[in-house]
């Protein structure tokens, strides 16, 4: 066999070992955050004491490390997010944590429910995200219809 | 004993009868390989809605405009971005896609190559 395709072979079979490692971590990554939401859907959204894990069972994993959607509530040190098909997520918000909107930062207190949210962080042991940015959509307004006459 | 001679004109039917063969392999080919082009052709239109509707239902494009908006927090958090990415890039549909769109490159290059083989046999420029 020709050495140009052992090494082919080779590079191919490394890639494709590589891939499928990312993934088995990543999907790791999110089946423990799920966990952790499910576990602690009680104490976080005063739910059922089993949480929604039933819910889960065969069906993807949430992100651990960042979520989009509407703000559904608004506390003290964190909010509470609505995506358009995942499931509510509480996110942190430290002193550290980023707010931008446009290039304007913000703080908490700026947030107003059903503002567009856009949040990168890191996944916590309660089944929250810590966020590092949380990028606040501008918000459309939708161009009014022409009247006529 | 005498060794009988074979006819002068079994070399020509010989050749004849493997140019046959040859021309029919060539055309079976063409069309086998049209055949999967065009079932790349029909199946890549549903390939492509499916994953354009993974991708805006999974938050992809997102959190990748992100990468333009907040290039320097990024940069800072990349570990957080890169496993959001990761997490939300819609693989399953992507790996689909990308399966039928070799399988349509490939299938045009076999096609080709086949075509200038029926020419040669059929003795085309």
């Amino acid at each position: 066999m020709d050495i140009n395709k052992i090494i082919i072979i080779l590079v191919a079979f490394i890639l494709l070992f590589s891939v499928f490692s990312l993934g088995m971590f990543v999907g790791e990554r999110k089946a423990n955050f799920s966990f952790r939401w499910a576990e602690q859907y009680h104490k976080n959204f005063a739910g059922p004491r089993n949480g929604f894990f039933q819910d889960f069972m065969g069906k993807d994993f949430m992100e651990s490390n960042g979520t989009f959607g509407k703000i559904i509530q608004i506390n003290e040190d964190s909010i509470i997010v609505s995506g358009r098909e995942n499931p509510e997520k509480v996110i942190s918000i430290t002193k550290n944590t980023i707010i931008r909107c446009q290039k304007k930062d913000m703080s908490i207190s700026d947030f107003k429910i059903n503002d567009e949210v856009i949040i990168i962080g890191e996944p916590n042991q309660d089944g929250q995200i810590d966020a590092k940015l949380i990028r606040v959509m501008p918000k459309m307004n939708p161009i009014e219809p022409l009247r006529y006459e | 004993m005498t060794i009988s001679e074979p006819s002068p004109e079994l070399f020509l039917k010989i050749i004849k009868r493997i140019h046959k063969e040859e021309r029919f392999l060539a055309l079976k080919k063409i069309f086998g390989v049209s055949l999967i082009l065009l079932i790349s052709i029909i199946a890549f239109i549903p390939a492509t809605n499916f994953l354009i509707s993974e991708i805006k239902n999974s938050g992809f494009l997102q959190f990748a405009s992100l990468a333009f908006s907040d290039f320097d927090i990024v940069k800072t958090y990349w570990k957080n971005f890169a496993f959001t990415i990761l997490e939300t890039l819609p693989a399953l549909s992507l790996a689909l896609c990308l399966v039928i769109l070799l399988t349509f490159l490939q299938s045009i290059k076999s096609l080709s190559k086949n075509i200038k083989n029926i020419k040669i046999i059929y003795g085309y420029k």
